[in-house]
C-alpha cells in the first residue's frame, strides 16, 4: 500500500471500505445512487471499487468523469466514448447488431448542437437545430445498452460541476437546461424499456444539494439512493497505518499508530495518509538515524512535529479555504457568525455545548428576536455539520460540537489567537 | 577543471543550462529533498496510483535544480531508469496556450528525452505522429486529448511510465485556463480534464514546481483541490551552507577559500541571514569569498545586491507601473513597522495616494505573480515582498537613508556574530562566561530611565542619527555588550513600566535604524509576543531570535539566572 494522498486509489492502495463497496453493490440491484460527500474523503475511489465488485459479478461498469464538460452535448460525447472499448469487448453477434446504430449515433453527435442562449454574438448555436435533439441522441444511445444480455453500471463522477458549468456559460438558460437534464435523467431515462439494466452510480462533492435546493428542483434528485462515506474507525484507521509503515519499513506500532489517528480525529484516509506523509517526512528529515532504524519511541516523538507542520502558516497544509469558504457559500455577515462559533469550539478539542454557543451568538446578535437567533444558530449548526466542519458528540452525556479533523482545530485556534 | 569551475558556479539563473556532470558536481544541499523524492519515483510503479508533488519555494530556492536533479537520477540509475522517463519542460512554455498544446509540449519533451537516450528511431517516429496528428487534429477543441493520447500510447509501447518536471506549473496554469473565448476562468474545464488525465493507474506522474500554492491548488471549489502534495522548499540552514561553500571550494581546488570560509565564519552567517539561505545566491557569496579575501559582509553584501542588479531591475522593469510603485512602497514604507508581518492594502494606499481599491487589485496580481505574500493572521490582511534579497534590492536603490538601514542591518549581523564567536571562544578559553558584571543599573523603577550606560549611547545617538555614524560598528558593539543587554535591557524587562519607557526612548533615539533585531526582540520579550518573531521579515528572525533569547534566556539558563540575580540585589 502506497502512500497517495489526494489521487483516487484503486487495487491494494483501496483499503477499509469493502464493507461499504459490498453494501453500495447491493443497492445497486435495485437502486441508482447518490453518492455525495465533501472532497478528499475518497469517493472516486469506492465507486471504481465498487465498479470493480459488479464486474467480477458479470456487469458492464464505464466510468464517466463530466467535470470538463460544459453542456449536455459533452456529456453524451463522454459516455459514447467510454462505452466504446466496452462495445469492442461484446461478443462478436451482439457487436454486429450494435456497431451500425453505435457508429451512427457517433456520427449523430458531431452533427447536433445545443442551444446555448446569449452565447457569442449572432450565435451560430441558435440556428442549431432543437435543443431536444441531445435528448433523442441520449436515449438511443441508452437503448442500444439495455438491449445487451448483461446488466450496465454507469459511473458518472464530478455531475455537480458540470450542471454548475452549464448554468455558468448560459445564465439566461442554463438553469432550465440543467432541470431538464435532472428531469430526463430521471424520467426519460427511466420509461425507456429495459431501463432496470442499467444502473447509475452519481457522485459530486460541491454541494449539488444546494444548487437543487436552491433552484427549487429538489424533487429530481429524489429519486436516486441517497448515499455517504463515513470515516474509518480507530481500529481500520490503525490497521492501515500500520499497513502503510510496513511498506515504507517504519516501526509504527499500535501504539504509535493510535496516537497518529488520535492526532488526525477525522479518520478519513486522505488525512490519514497526509499524517502519515509528514510523519514519515519528519523521520526521514529530522531523526539522526537511518528512516528504516528508527525506534517506536522516535516515531512517537515526532508525531507532535509533523502534525505543527500541517498547521504552520506557510507550511505545506492551508486550511484558509476552510475559512474562506463559508464567506463565499454563507456572506460576510453569517459567514462572521459561523467563525465565531467555530473559535468557540475550537477552544476545546471536546468541542462546545450547543447552549454556550447560542449564547453567544445571541450576543452577537442583540437586534434580533429570539426566534431569529434561534433560528440562525440552527441554520449554521447543520451547515457546519454538513460541510464536516463539526459533529454533534454526545459520549460525555452532554451534546458538544467538536472538530471532526483535530489540525483544523489547531489551525482555527492558531489562527484566531494572538 | 577550468571548465568545470565555469560551469558550477556560472548560472545562478539558469539551473537548466548545467551540464549533467556539473549539476552532479554542484548539487550538494537539499539532499534529503532530492533522497525523498527519489525513493519515492523509485517506488512508484510502471502501472497503479501514484501521488503527483508540487515543489514550493520562492525563486532561487532550488526547484529548477532539484527538478533537473531527479530527472539526472531518473536517466542514470537503474532502480528508476527501469521503468520510468523523465519529461524535462523548459522553465517557460511560452507555446502554451491551452491544455492541448501542453500535452504537445510533453510530446515534444519525450521526443528530446528519447534523443538523449540515444533511441532516435522512436523520436523520430513520435515526431512524425506529432505533426501528422497536429496538422489533422482539432484545433477548436483546447481540451483535446490527442497529444496525451499519443504520449500515453509511445510510453505504453516503450514500457514505460513518464514523469513530467514541470517547473512553474502555476503558471502553466495560468495560460491553460480558458474557457471558450474566456479567460483566466478558474473554474475552467481544462482544469477537470487534466485532473482526469492525472487520476488513473497509468497517468504520467507529475513533480511540478511553483512559486505558491495558488488558488488552483488549494481552493475547495477548484479542480487541484489537495490534490498535489506541497513540498516546501525553505531556506537552507546555516550547516548547509556551509557544507555547500565549502564544497565549491573543493570542487574547484580552492584551498585558500575554504579557509577564509573557516575563519570568516561571522561573513558567512551575516551574509546567510541577508540572502535568506537562498541557494541561488549561495554560487554568489562564494565568488565574493574568491575576490574579497579580507572583505567584510557590509562590502560583500553591498557586491552582491550590485551583482544582482540586472537581475532584479529587469523583474522590477517587468512590472506595470502602478505595480512598481506598490513593491517600491512595500520595500521601503518601514517606519514604525515593529512586530509585524507586513503593511495593509489601506496603509500602502495611504503611503502612495492610490485608491484602496487599486492596491488592493494590484496586490492581488502581484501576489498570483508570487512577488507578494499575504498574511491574515493578525487582523487586516498585511502584504510584503515575498523574495528577501528582491526586497533588499529596492531598498538598496532607494534614498540614502533607507539604504543606510539596509547597511547597518548587515552590520549589525556582522557584528553581533563576531561577539558570539568571542564569547564563545573565551568561554571555551577559561572556562567561564566571558560576561562581565562590573557594571551596576543605578536607577529608579519607573519613570525617567537613564543608566550610564543609557546616557551615553543617548548622546552618541542624539547627534547625526540621520547618517551612518562613522563609529557604526563601536556603536553596535556597544549595543550588543554584555553591559548593555544582559546588565541594562534584562533587568528593565523584569518591570514592565520601565521596560515600556526603554523601548519608547530606544525608538525615539533612533536605535531601531541601527539595532532593529535588538529592539524587536525587546518589544516582544516586553509583550510576551515570541509567535511574532517567526512572523517578520525572514531576514529578521534569525537574529531576532538570537538576542529574545540573550534578553528571555530561554535557551540560555545562566544569563536567566544571573538576571533575577541582578533584580533581587539591586531593584
Amino acid at each position: 500500500m502506497d502512500n497517495i494522498a489526494g489521487t483516487p486509489v484503486e487495487g491494494e492502495n483501496f483499503f477499509g471500505r469493502s464493507t461499504e463497496v459490498g453494501r453500495l453493490a447491493d443497492i445497486l440491484r435495485n437502486d441508482d445512487i447518490l453518492l455525495l460527500g465533501p472532497r478528499r474523503i475518497g469517493k472516486t475511489s469506492i465507486c471504481r471499487a465498487v465498479m470493480a465488485h459488479v464486474k467480477a459479478s458479470n456487469w458492464h461498469a464505464i466510468e464517466i468523469n463530466v467535470a470538463s464538460c460544459e453542456d449536455e452535448l459533452a456529456f453524451l460525447e463522454k459516455l459514447h466514448s467510454a462505452l466504446a472499448p466496452e462495445m469492442a469487448s461484446l461478443g462478436s453477434k451482439i457487436k454486429d447488431r450494435f456497431a451500425a446504430t453505435f457508429d451512427a449515433i457517433s456520427t449523430r453527435i458531431k452533427s447536433i448542437k445545443i442551444a446555448v442562449t446569449g452565447a457569442g454574438t449572432a450565435s451560430v448555436d441558435l440556428a442549431a437545430p432543437a435543443s431536444e435533439d441531445w435528448i433523442h441522441l441520449g436515449n438511443d444511445l441508452l437503448r442500444l445498452l439495455m438491449q445487451a444480455d448483461q446488466p450496465w453500471l454507469v459511473y458518472i463522477d464530478e455531475l455537480p460541476i458540470m450542471l454548475f458549468n452549464m448554468i455558468r456559460n448560459d445564465t439566461p438558460g442554463g438553469v432550465r437546461r440543467v432541470r431538464r437534464f435532472l428531469d430526463w435523467f430521471r424520467n426519460d431515462v427511466r420509461a425507456l424499456p429495459g431501463s432496470h439494466s442499467v444502473r447509475w452510480l452519481v457522485s459530486g462533492s460541491v454541494g449539488l444539494d444546494t444548487l437543487v435546493q436552491q433552484h427549487g428542483m429538489a424533487d429530481t434528485i429524489n429519486s436516486l439512493n441517497h448515499q455517504h462515506l463515513a470515516a474509518f474507525t480507530e481500529d481500520v484507521a490503525i490497521a492501515m497505518l500500520r499497513k502503510l509503515a510496513e511498506r515504507y519499513q517504519l516501526a509504527l506500532d499500535n501504539e504509535a499508530a493510535r496516537k497518529l489517528v488520535a492526532a488526525v480525529q477525522w479518520a478519513q484516509p486522505y488525512y490519514l495518509q497526509k499524517a502519515f506523509h509528514y510523519l514519515r517526512q519528519r523521520v526521514s528529515a529530522n531523526l539522526s538515524t537511518n528512516a528504516n532504524t528508527a525506534t517506536v519511541a522516535d516515531i512517537i516523538s515526532q508525531i507532535e512535529p509533523a502534525m505543527n507542520d500541517m498547521v504552520q502558516p506557510g507550511s505545506d497544509n492551508d486550511f484558509h479555504h476552510w475559512e474562506q469558504r463559508l464567506a463565499l457559500q454563507l456572506g460576510a455577515a453569517q459567514a462572521a457568525h459561523a467563525i465565531a462559533l467555530l473559535s468557540l469550539a475550537a477552544q476545546d478539542a471536546t468541542g462546545a455545548r450547543p447552549e454556550n454557543m447560542l449564547i453567544h451568538l445571541e450576543g452577537r446578535m442583540p437586534n434580533d428576536s429570539t426566534e431569529k437567533q434561534r433560528e440562525m444558530f440552527i441554520n449554521l449548526r447543520d451547515i457546519l455539520q454538513r460541510d464536516a466542519y463539526w459533529w454533534p458528540d454526545e459520549s460525555s452525556g452532554n451534546k458538544r460540537y467538536r472538530f471532526h479533523l483535530e489540525p483544523l482545530r489547531r489551525w482555527w485556534l492558531r489562527r484566531n489567537s494572538l | 577543471m577550468a571548465q568545470k569551475e565555469f560551469t558550477v558556479i556560472s548560472h545562478h539563473y539558469n539551473p537548466d543550462w548545467l551540464s549533467e556532470e556539473a549539476l552532479l558536481a554542484s548539487f550538494v544541499a537539499r539532499q534529503n529533498d532530492f533522497a525523498f523524492m527519489r525513493a519515492e519515483l523509485a517506488r512508484a510503479p510502471l502501472q497503479g496510483n501514484v501521488q503527483h508533488y508540487l515543489l514550493v519555494g520562492v525563486r532561487g530556492v532550488g526547484k529548477t535544480t532539484l527538478l533537473k536533479r531527479l530527472a539526472v537520477a531518473i536517466r542514470r540509475e537503474p532502480d528508476l531508469s527501469n521503468h520510468l522517463l523523465a519529461l524535462s519542460f523548459p522553465e517557460e512554455l511560452y507555446q502554451v496556450k491551452n491544455l492541448s498544446d501542453f500535452w504537445w509540449a510533453a510530446c515534444e519533451a519525450l521526443v528530446d528525452e528519447l534523443d538523449y537516450l540515444e533511441q532516435s528511431h522512436e523520436a523520430e517516429k513520435l515526431l512524425l505522429a506529432i505533426g501528422q496528428i497536429r496538422k489533422h487534429g482539432d484545433k477548436n477543441n483546447l481540451a483535446a486529448d490527442a497529444g496525451f493520447k499519443l504520449l500515453q500510447d509511445t510510453c505504453a509501447a516503450l514500457k514505460k511510465r513518464p514523469v513530467m518536471l514541470v517547473d512553474n506549473l502555476d503558471l502553466v496554469f495560468d495560460r491553460i485556463d480558458k474557457s471558450g473565448r474566456k479567460l483566466k476562468d478558474p473554474h475552467s474545464p481544462a482544469y477537470w480534464a487534466l485532473r482526469e488525465a492525472l487520476s488513473t493507474t497509468t497517468s504520467p506522474i507529475v513533480i511540478g514546481g511553483s512559486v505558491r500554492l495558488s488558488d488552483a491548488f488549494i481552493d475547495y471549489d477548484k479542480a487541484f483541490y489537495d490534490f498535489f502534495l506541497p513540498k516546501r522548499l525553505g531556506k537552507l540552514s546555516l550547516d548547509e551552507v556551509h557544507s555547500v561553500l565549502e564544497h565549491l571550494a573543493d570542487v574547484q581546488n580552492q584551498p585558500e577559500v575554504k579557509e577564509r570560509l573557516r575563519t570568516n565564519p561571522a561573513r558567512v552567517e551575516a551574509l546567510y541571514e541577508l540572502t535568506g539561505g537562498n541557494p541561488r545566491a549561495l554560487g554568489l557569496i562564494f565568488e565574493l569569498f574568491r575576490s574579497g579575501p579580507n572583505s567584510r559582509a557590509v562590502e560583500d553584501f553591498e557586491r552582491l545586491m550590485d551583482i544582482t542588479t540586472p537581475y532584479y531591475k529587469a523583474r522590477i522593469e517587468d512590472l506595470s507601473e502602478q505595480a512598481q510603485v506598490i513593491m517600491h512602497a512595500l520595500a521601503v514604507h518601514d517606519a514604525k513597522l515593529g512586530l509585524r508581518f507586513g503593511h495593509t492594502a489601506a496603509e500602502i494606499a495611504s503611503y502612495t495616494d492610490l485608491p484602496t481599491t487599486s492596491i488592493s487589485a494590484q496586490l492581488s496580481l502581484l501576489e498570483n505573480e508570487g512577488l507578494v505574500e499575504k498574511s491574515p493572521a493578525h487582523g487586516r490582511t498585511q502584504y510584503r515582498i515575498t523574495e528577501q534579497m528582491f526586497r533588499l534590492w529596492l531598498q538598496m536603490r532607494a534614498t540614502r537613508r533607507i539604504r543606510q538601514n539596509v547597511i547597518s542591518l548587515a552590520k549589525f549581523f556582522e557584528v553581533m556574530y563576531e561577539q558570539e564567536e568571542l564569547r564563545a571562544m573565551l568561554k571555551e578559553g577559561s572556562g567561564t562566561s566571558a560576561v562581565t558584571t562590573s557594571n551596576r543599573i543605578d536607577e529608579s523603577q519607573g519613570k525617567e530611565i537613564r543608566s550610564h550606560v543609557m546616557e551615553a549611547l543617548d548622546a552618541e545617538y542624539e547627534t547625526g542619527q540621520q547618517d551612518i555614524p562613522g563609529d557604526l560598528e563601536r556603536r553596535i558593539n556597544a549595543l550588543l555588550s554584555t553591559e548593555f543587554v544582559e546588565n541594562f535591557l534584562v533587568t528593565a524587562l523584569q518591570t514592565p513600566n520601565s521596560a515600556a519607557l526603554v523601548l519608547d526612548k530606544m525608538r525615539k533615539l533612533g536605535y531601531e535604524k541601527h539595532a532593529r533585531p535588538l529592539i524587536l526582540a525587546f518589544e516582544a520579550a516586553l509583550e510576551n509576543k515570541e509567535d511574532m518573531l517567526t512572523e517578520l521579515e525572514p531576514e529578521l528572525q534569525g537574529a531576532t531570535m538570537h538576542m529574545y533569547a540573550r534578553l528571555t534566556g530561554k535557551s540560555k539558563k545562566k544569563t536567566r539566572k544571573k538576571a533575577v540575580k541582578l533584580v533581587d540585589g539591586q531593584l
